[in-house]
């Protein structure tokens, strides 16, 4: 009996630290963090589940980011709680001084998971502030934006970030969000080498590099006489072998839009499928050569082919399109043969 | 019953070449050989399959029993306490971790000594079920890109990283009661494979330089998992295998002690231990 | 003459004995009995009608009365067969001792605690020959041996150890009847006040042996190498020795096609799993890592637990207090005012105690699962020592998260692991490892492949005459 006692002593004593009431917890959905004058400025976004508000902004400043953090939630009468973070918005200021300060933080606390998408935005609070007038929580939107396989956002997390980063043999590459007429549209991508930008992708750009890296998401090609050509998945293997670096991506899909075409007619699909690789050839030769040119390697070719200068490097593109299905009908609807 | 039966027997040699890898080990393997860890591991094997027949003579003088069952208990209590204060319970002093722990430890000395392998025999089907769901959930998610060779080839370093797992896995054989008739080879290489598809794991998602500035690799992998959005954030609960597996082995070790030296060493390290933290102003490790 | 004296002032101030004398030719023949205790009919048809017919007066009494027990005593046993239900003929010296007995119990009924629905209805009952009847009808050989005791110095409770014996171990009934030996009480009124003799009770919250009321589980268990002991005036027999995998087992599944009774098992070992480790996780969850759950029912968690002033804890412990107030005034109700107080019962914990602030929402589902969770099983000790394991795990959850539970695992797992009934490991088909008895208590194999008992219950390992 005096052991019982005993135990159940030492387990009062243990004092519940860690104990944390799940109501007193602020669910942080959103974190931008700006740099300006040696100073860090955070912005949070706080979600609550009211149905008039469905969520707050919270701002804080100071030299370190616990600082700052600490400085956001003198206002807020909940304990901020990180584990649900969807989204983490970097400016580019902060991107080109302060990354890995930014980066060793959000890894060193074990509050932080690894699922939460990484983003380049300028004008934080404007951002957040539109997303909120439509009555929706930004991290969510932007998480289910980032989703979306029909546009063609490069989506990064924080662990392949860290990976990039910690290894020399590759560049990050973020996206960026941009604002346009109130809406945040992300349309281009920006690529990090030592700690500067050294080159930004469009939104064509951005599709031909989620093509090369595997990445499933749709990709479309028109011709001249709007025909329109979708995949609907592909494949990149990337080889070195005897100096050249070949490059041999394989896309099937189908054709969308077109007038005037018979698809019955053997002859006539080989000669659009080759059109569409020509073209293809061509755009595609055209981003390599500008990614090569600015020494910017997102793709890891020089872990491939140990070549520390990227201008120097030969290449040979090599792509095959296959067509996959013919879609619901033959003729064209605009056709009057 | 009185006796051990061969089941629960190698339920413990399965599960007892492990827990000396959490927290110091895995880091310092995956630091001196890189991406040729697969190489140091199987030379490891080997070293250790020869050890372990040095180590069925050994077993038999009780001083160096006694003696290794001390050094082990220690080091586990040592490892265990931070491993759950930094990742369950951050801010409650190691102090009550410890004490609790120590509670445990000597309500499992007070039974009788086949107690620890009739439990070891059911925490090896525990741990082996919660093996299989962390292969099938985080296998998908292995990057080749990241096996491929990045760093130099070191003999020297590979060399010391195998010896480093030879000794940290068989050294907690020796305090094995009756090792030299029992002992079963086949039941330490199934072992030893699955620490190395661990360490694959550990390799395959991570990356060669992501994982060696974790401090615990084995729990960051854990947090990857995520089946269809909704089981997300389950590492505290597999981690529990580890806790398991370091229970068997401090269970074991204390069994080779007599009951009152046993409290004695265990009140003494809770003494020792509170006054160093009011001396010591750095952390150790 | 003397006999009759020294009876009557041993019996002074019963009104129910009766003596009736029988006049013979130079003295009388007294014939004594226990009025509730006998069957008038069966004084009549065995001893009167004999000896009150002209001409057979005189003859030798052995060879005149009928009944088929008749046994020639002294008069210091007098008591004891009195007691019984004989009826005794004082005749001169010597006496005699005829069986009349009443048939003072109910008859063979359904069993009322153990239901089954394909399956032999028939139940124990309180005669004790009745109940070896209902086993012997179902082992049909020599083997089956009984030892029987007097237990209880007021009572002479009469006892029976039931075994095969070219099944069970010979050290196992040794043991049972030196400890039956050992027993020193004023009455044995029935087997559960017998179990607190045979297991010592401080070791353990978990029950070591099994009652039961059906002959057919008794008839598995004794085929097992198990012995059973049976309790005058009681109609539960005990199954020595039992493990933690005979409780979660029935064995209606014997009758079951093996896939349905497959799902079935496991049901039953995630159930009890669940009853004990379900307030406690939830605990450890939502206070101590709330990432573990996903965010949406956080959020709504968070909601409902907005304006509740206490912690979860407490209101977990006043849910399960409630939740045992509302078992224990289940059983003891008489039925006829049932429906009003599970009405209460109901409206107490359902609508008035969320609105009213007291408890949440979630928190009642979780112990609603824990709850129907343990109706799985039926044994009342079983009850109690998960009650009691439930209990330990919450404070462990609640110190210390989910640490606490692990730990609180390995308290138990060693709890259970060193648990030895009769030398017999309490985790037995799964700790010492066991396949013959794992197939058939934990998982359900065909026919065909149930040929072997298992070697650590007895001997003789292969299923045949």
């Amino acid at each position: 009996m005096k052991k019982i006692i005993l135990v159940f002593i030492i387990f009062l004593l243990s004092g519940c630290f860690n104990y944390k009431e799940v109501s007193d917890l602020a669910f942080i959905s959103g974190f931008g963090i700006d740099y300006l004058n040696d100073n860090f400025h955070i912005i949070l976004e706080v979600q609550e589940n009211d149905e008039e508000t469905s969520s707050y902004l919270l701002e804080g400043s100071g030299r370190t980011i616990e600082s700052a953090i600490q400085n956001a939630s003198l206002s807020f009468n909940k304990n901020l709680y990180f584990i649900n973070l969807d989204i983490l918005l970097i400016s580019s200021e902060a991107a080109n001084k302060k990354l890995p300060n930014i980066l060793d933080y959000v890894t060193r606390d074990n509050n932080f998971s690894f699922n939460f998408n990484i983003a380049i935005c300028d004008n934080q609070k404007h951002a957040m502030e539109n997303i909120l007038n439509k009555k929706e929580i930004f991290g969510r939107y932007i998480n289910s934006l980032f989703k979306n396989t029909d546009t063609n956002v490069i989506n990064i997390k924080l662990d392949k970030l860290l990976n990039h980063y910690l290894n020399d043999k590759y560049d990050i590459i973020l996206p960026v969000f941009n604002i346009i007429e109130d809406n945040i549209i992300i349309n281009e991508a920006v690529i990090f080498k030592n700690k500067q930008i050294i080159d930004t992708l469009n939104e064509r750009e951005m599709a031909l590099y989620n093509i090369l890296n595997n990445n499933q998401k749709d990709y479309y090609l028109t011709l001249e006489n709007n025909i329109v050509f979708r995949t609907s998945h592909y494949y990149t293997t990337i080889i070195f072998k005897k100096n050249t670096l070949y490059i041999m991506p394989t896309l099937t899909g189908t054709f969308m839009e077109f007038e005037s075409l018979e698809l019955n007619n053997e002859s006539k699909i080989k000669e659009i499928t080759n059109k569409v690789n020509e073209e293809f050839n061509s755009e595609l030769d055209t981003f390599i050569k500008k990614i090569i040119q600015n020494n910017s390697d997102p793709l890891g070719f020089k872990r491939l082919t140990k070549i520390k200068d990227l201008p120097n490097i030969k290449y040979h593109i090599n792509t095959k399109i296959m067509l996959e299905n013919k879609s619901l009908i033959f003729k064209s609807v605009g056709d009057n043969s | 019953m009185k006796r051990i039966t061969k089941h629960e027997y190698n339920s413990v040699i399965f599960l007892l070449p492990r827990p000396l890898f959490l927290g110091l080990g895995i880091y310092r393997i995956i630091h001196l050989s890189g991406s040729y860890f697969w190489l140091s591991i199987i030379l490891g094997i080997l070293f250790g399959l020869f050890l372990n027949i040095i180590f069925k003579k050994l077993a038999d003088i009780k001083l160096i029993k006694k003696s290794i069952s001390i050094i082990l208990l220690i080091y586990c209590l040592y490892t265990l306490t931070s491993a759950v204060s930094t990742l369950y319970l951050n801010i409650t002093p190691k102090i009550i971790i410890l004490i609790t722990l120590l509670l445990m430890i000597i309500y499992s000395r007070m039974k009788s000594k086949t107690t620890i392998f009739k439990v070891a025999n059911i925490l090896f089907i525990i741990s082996i079920g919660l093996f299989i769901f962390t292969l099938l959930t985080l296998f998908p998610l292995i990057d080749i890109t990241n096996f491929t060779s990045e760093n130099s080839f070191i003999l020297k370093n590979i060399l010391i990283a195998s010896l480093y797992f030879a000794f940290l896995s068989t050294l907690p054989y020796i305090t094995l009661p009756d090792f030299k008739e029992k002992y079963n080879h086949k039941i330490y290489l199934l072992s030893c494979i699955y620490t190395l598809l661990l360490f694959t794991l550990i390799i395959g998602i991570l990356g060669v330089p992501v994982a060696s500035i974790y401090k615990y690799p084995e729990y960051i992998i854990y947090k990857k998992i995520s089946i269809l959005n909704i089981i997300e954030n389950v590492q505290n609960i597999l981690f529990m295998s580890w806790i398991f597996e370091s229970f068997t082995i401090l269970g074991i070790a204390s069994n080779n002690l007599n009951k009152k030296i046993l409290l004695f060493i265990l009140i003494a390290i809770l003494i020792i231990y509170s006054l160093l933290i009011t001396r010591i102003n750095n952390i150790i490790f | 003459m003397e006999n009759l004296k020294i009876i009557l002032t041993l019996f002074k101030d019963t009104p129910d004995l009766i003596i009736r004398p029988i006049s013979k030719r130079f003295f009388d023949i007294y014939v004594i009995y226990i009025e509730t205790l006998c069957s008038g009919d069966r004084v009549n048809t065995y001893i009167l009608n004999h000896l009150t017919l002209p001409g057979k007066r005189n003859q030798n009494i052995k060879k005149i009365l009928t009944g088929p027990n008749f046994k020639n005593i002294d008069i210091t046993e007098a008591e004891k067969y009195l007691c019984l239900g004989f009826c005794l003929i004082l005749d001169g010296d010597d006496i005699y001792a005829i069986e009349t007995k009443a048939e003072l119990d109910r008859s063979i009924d359904e069993a009322k605690v153990e239901p089954a629905i394909f399956g032999p209805k028939d139940a124990f009952v309180e005669n004790y020959q009745k109940n070896i009847g209902l086993i012997k009808r179902r082992i049909k050989s020599r083997h089956l041996k009984i030892k029987e005791k007097t237990l209880g110095r007021y009572s002479q409770t009469t006892t029976g150890v039931i075994y095969l014996d070219n099944i069970v171990k010979e050290y196992l009934v040794k043991e049972i009847l030196n400890k039956l030996n050992t027993i020193d009480t004023d009455s044995l009124t029935s087997s559960g006040e017998l179990k607190q003799f045979l297991v010592d009770e401080n070791k353990n919250v978990f029950p070591a042996m099994k009652l039961s009321e059906r002959p057919d589980t008794i008839v598995k268990s004794l085929l097992d190498g198990k012995v059973v002991i049976l309790v005058d005036n009681s109609p539960f027999a005990i199954i020595l020795p039992a493990v933690l995998a005979d409780f979660i087992n029935p064995t209606v599944d014997s009758y079951v096609n093996s896939l349905n009774t497959n799902f079935l098992k496991f049901l039953r070992i995630i159930c009890f799993i669940l009853t004990i480790v379900t307030p406690a996780v939830f605990i450890a969850l939502t206070n101590y890592n709330p990432e573990t759950i996903p965010s949406e029912l956080l959020m709504n968690i968070a909601t409902q637990r907005r304006g509740i002033p206490f912690p979860a804890i407490f209101e977990a412990i006043l849910m399960l207090f409630v939740c045992e107030l509302l078992r224990e005034s289940d059983i003891r109700f008489p039925n006829a005012y049932g429906s009003a107080v599970s009405l209460l019962g109901a409206l107490i914990i359902g609508e008035s105690a969320v609105s009213s602030g007291l408890v949440s929402p979630i928190m009642i589902i979780v112990i609603a699962l824990t709850f129907i969770t343990s109706l799985i099983f039926n044994e009342v000790e079983i009850n109690g020592a998960v009650r009691a394991w439930r209990f330990i795990y919450l404070l462990f959850a609640s110190f210390l998260g989910l640490y606490g539970l692990a730990l609180a695992f390995i308290f138990m797992l060693i709890n259970l692991c060193s648990y030895q009934v009769y030398t017999l490991s309490y985790m037995f088909p799964v700790s010492p490892f066991d396949l013959s008895y794992l197939k058939e208590t934990l998982i359900k194999v065909k026919r065909k492949k149930q040929n072997m008992r298992s070697k650590f219950l007895t001997d003789n390992i292969r299923k045949q005459v």
